[in-house]
C-alpha cells in the first residue's frame, strides 16, 4: 500500500501544474460547498431561533381541530373555552418534556391615535409566559420603551412603522377597534408602552402585541383560540413533528380533537427560505460535483496515457488488472484528498475573516441588517471531505479501468 | 524438463484488414541455465517469440508450456503470478518507473507480490550490489546513465529469483564499454545462478558469448543450434 501511495503521490507531484489545476478545482468546490453550508446552517439556526422564540410561536401550537380550515371564517366555533384551557394545560404541564403552556388569542381591527386609524393584527399573549417564550426582545430586534405586563393590561406594544405612521410614542394614548365573536362592534383604550421592529416589512406597520386578558376583552370572549407548548427540547422540526404526535395521541385520549402544528410548519418565512436555500445548495453541489469529476477524469485520462508504457511494465512484472485499477484510483483519491485539505484552509479562512470583521447584510423581507455568519459543522466538513475522496476515486477509476484492460504488448509499444 | 517449450506456436495480428502472421509454427524446446539469442532481421518475429514465451502475448494457435503449464490456458490474474514468480524482463529502453529510486525499482516486483518491506528492501539492496550499484540505490533513472539504468533492469528481473529472464535487445541503446559490462554481468548470472536467458539481440559481442542461437526467418525457426 505504501508504495503505490508513492508512485500516486509523486506522479501527482511530477505534474505538477496539471495537478495543481485539479486539486484547485477540488478545492474551490469544497470551500464553497462548505460555506454556503455553514451560511445555510446559521441561516437555519437564526431562521428557527425567530420562529420559536422571535415570533414566539414556541415549539408546538394547540389548535382545536378544524381551526386551520374553517377558523378563520368561523373563529368563535373553533376556541377552546376557559376550562378547556385549564384542564389540557394541568395535563401537558405533567408532561416531563413540556417546559410551558400558555394560551393565545388572535385580533384583527383597526388601531386609533384618536386622529387616524389603521388596520392592525394582533397577538393577545401572556407577558409573563412570552417572557420565557422569547426573553429579551432586544436579542432579536430593535426595540424602545417597556414590554406588555399584567399589571397594565391595556399596554400595548406596536411595530415600528405602524407607530411612525400614527405618531405614537411609548407613553402615548391609542384606541383598538374590533369585532366580538358575536358579531358586535367594540373598542378599547390601549397604552402604548413599547415600540419594536417586526423584522419584516409586511408586518412592521400593522403588528400589534397585546395582553391576552386585553385581547379577550376585545373580542368579547374567555377561552382561548389557540395553546402554545414550549418544549425542554424540539429546536429541530423533526424532535418537534414526534413531540406534537405524541400530544395528539394523549389529548385525543382524553376526548379533545386537536390539531397541532410544529413550529417549522407554522412559520411560512422558515419554509420559504429554507425550500429556497435546500435548492440551492442542490445546484451549487451538483455544479460542484459535475466540476470535480470532469476535472479529475481530464487529469487521470491524461496520466493514464502518458504512463502506458508504465502500465505495460508492471503488468509485465505481475502486477494485477485490478492492481493497476487500484493505482490510478488511489491517485484520484490523493487528488481529492489534496484538494479537500486545501478546500478546508479556504473555508477557514473565510470563516475567520467573517468572526472578525463581522460583516452585516439586509435579507429580503428584512427590515434591517443581519449578522453575516458562517457556522463550522464539523461533521459536515467530515462528510463533504469523505464524499470529495469518493468522487475522486470514482471519476479516477474510469480511465483506470481502460487501461487495465489494454494489452501488455500493447502497452509497452506505447510511445 | 523443459523449462520453456513451444508447441507449434503460430500468432498473427491484425493490422486493420491485413493479416499478419508474425509465427508460422514455431517448435521450441529450452533447459534451465541455457543462454539463448534469438536472431533475424527486422519483422522476423523475435520480439513475438519473447513476448509469447514471456507471458506477455497470447499465441493464435499451439502452445506455449512454461514449467511444465500451458499458459494459454491460464487466467489472467494466474500469468501474472506466473510473471511474477517465474519470468524476469529486461527492456530494451530499460522501462524503469520515473519516479522511483534505483532500490524502489528493485524493490517493486517484490511488493507486487506482497511482503514485508523491509525484507524486501534488503534484498533489493543486495541485488543492487550484485551489479555494482550499492552507491547509486537512491537515484532515480534520469540521474543514471544508460548502463546503470540496465544493471537496474537486471537487478529488478532478477529479484524474484526466476527461472527464465527475457531480454529485448538488453544492449542495444549502450555504448561499448557498459554494453561489454552488462553481457559479462548476464554471463555470470547464467553461470552462477542457473538462470535461463533468452535475448533477442543483433548484437556480435552477446551472439559470441551465448551457448546457443536460435535463428527466425519469416517466422519459423531457421537454425536453432
Amino acid at each position: 500500500m505504501f508504495m503505490w501511495l508513492t508512485i500516486s503521490l509523486r506522479n501527482i507531484i511530477k505534474n505538477g501544474r496539471r495537478s495543481l489545476t485539479t486539486i484547485l478545482a477540488i478545492a474551490l468546490g469544497f470551500g464553497a460547498i462548505n460555506i454556503f453550508q455553514g451560511y445555510v446552517h446559521s441561516t437555519y439556526e437564526g431562521l428557527t431561533n425567530a420562529a420559536i422564540h422571535g415570533e414566539a410561536l414556541g415549539h408546538l401550537t394547540i389548535f382545536r381541530q378544524g381551526f386551520q380550515t374553517q377558523g378563520k371564517l368561523h373563529p368563535e366555533k373553533y376556541q377552546f373555552t376557559a376550562d378547556e384551557v385549564k384542564t389540557i394545560t394541568d395535563l401537558l404541564r405533567r408532561d416531563p418534556g413540556v417546559e410551558l403552556v400558555t394560551p393565545r388569542l388572535s385580533v384583527a381591527g383597526l388601531f386609533s391615535n384618536g386622529r387616524n386609524s389603521t388596520i392592525f393584527i394582533a397577538e393577545g399573549l401572556v407577558p409573563s409566559d412570552d417572557a420565557v417564550i422569547r426573553g429579551d426582545l432586544t436579542k432579536y430586534t430593535a426595540f424602545s420603551g417597556k414590554f406588555l405586563s399584567e399589571q397594565e393590561r391595556s399596554s400595548v406594544v406596536i411595530g415600528a412603522d405602524l407607530a411612525s405612521m400614527l405618531s405614537l410614542k411609548p407613553g402615548d394614548d391609542a384606541v383598538v377597534l374590533s369585532n366580538t365573536y358575536s358579531g358586535m362592534a367594540n373598542a378599547l383604550d390601549a397604552k402604548v408602552t413599547g415600540i419594536y421592529n417586526t423584522g419584516m416589512a409586511a408586518t412592521n406597520d400593522k403588528m400589534v402585541l397585546m395582553t391576552f386578558q386585553h385581547a379577550q376583552d376585545l373580542v368579547d370572549y374567555q377561552g382561548a383560540e389557540r395553546l402554545i407548548v414550549l418544549l425542554k427540547d424540539g429546536s429541530t422540526a423533526t424532535s418537534a413533528r414526534a413531540a406534537a404526535d405524541a400530544m395528539q395521541a394523549l389529548l385525543a385520549g382524553k376526548g379533545f380533537k386537536t390539531e397541532i402544528k410544529t413550529w417549522a410548519e407554522l412559520s411560512v418565512f422558515y419554509k420559504q427560505v429554507k425550500n429556497l436555500f435546500d435548492m440551492i445548495f442542490f445546484f451549487i453541489f451538483t455544479i460542484v460535483l459535475v466540476i470535480v469529476i470532469m476535472s479529475v477524469i481530464n487529469t487521470m485520462s491524461m496520466t493514464v496515457m502518458e504512463r502506458t508504457r508504465e502500465i505495460g511494465t508492471m503488468r509485465s512484472l505481475g502486477l494485477k488488472r485490478y492492481g493497476v485499477t487500484f493505482l490510478f484510483t488511489t491517485e484520484g483519491m490523493l487528488l481529492g484528498l489534496l484538494g479537500s485539505l486545501l478546500g478546508a484552509a479556504l473555508f477557514f479562512s473565510v470563516y475567520a475573516a467573517i468572526a472578525v470583521t463581522n460583516p452585516t447584510y439586509i435579507p429580503p423581507s428584512s427590515s434591517g441588517p443581519v449578522p453575516l455568519r458562517v457556522d463550522l459543522i464539523w461533521t459536515a466538513l467530515g462528510r463533504n471531505m469523505v464524499s470529495m475522496l469518493l468522487l475522486s476515486m470514482l471519476a479516477a477509476f474510469v480511465p483506470a479501468r481502460r487501461s487495465a484492460r489494454m494489452s501488455i504488448v500493447d502497452a509497452l509499444g506505447h510511445i | 524438463m523443459n523449462i520453456l517449450e513451444f508447441q507449434n506456436v503460430k500468432k498473427n495480428y491484425w493490422l486493420g484488414e491485413t493479416t499478419v502472421q508474425a509465427l508460422q509454427g514455431v517448435d521450441l524446446a529450452v533447459q534451465q541455465g541455457e543462454f539463448i539469442a534469438v536472431l533475424g532481421s527486422s519483422g522476423s518475429g523475435k520480439t513475438t517469440l519473447l513476448n509469447l514465451g514471456g507471458a506477455i502475448d497470447d499465441p493464435t494457435e499451439g502452445k506455449v508450456i512454461i514449467g511444465g503449464r500451458d499458459v494459454s490456458r491460464l487466467s489472467d490474474n494466474r500469468k501474472a503470478e506466473l510473471r511474477n514468480r517465474t519470468i524476469g524482463y529486461v527492456f530494451q529502453n530499460f522501462n524503469l518507473i520515473s519516479v522511483l529510486t534505483a532500490l524502489e525499482n528493485v524493490m517493486l516486483a517484490l511488493q507486487i507480490r506482497g511482503g514485508r518491506a523491509s525484507v524486501i528492501r534488503a534484498e533489493a539492496a543486495q541485488r543492487l550490489d550484485e551489479v555494482g550499484l550499492a552507491d547509486f540505490m537512491k537515484h532515480r533513472p534520469d540521474k543514471l546513465s544508460g548502463g546503470q539504468r540496465q544493471r537496474v533492469a537486471i537487478a529488478r528481473a532478477l529479484i524474484t529469483k526466476p527461472s527464465l529472464i527475457f531480454a529485448d535487445e538488453p544492449t542495444a541503446n549502450l555504448d561499448h564499454h557498459t554494453a561489454q559490462s552488462i553481457i559479462d554481468l548476464m554471463k555470470d548470472l547464467n553461470e552462477k545462478e542457473k538462470v535461463t536467458f533468452i535475448f533477442s539481440t543483433h548484437d556480435q559481442r552477446l551472439i559470441d558469448r551465448v551457448k546457443r542461437v536460435v535463428r527466425l526467418e519469416d517466422g519459423k525457426i531457421v537454425t536453432s543450434s
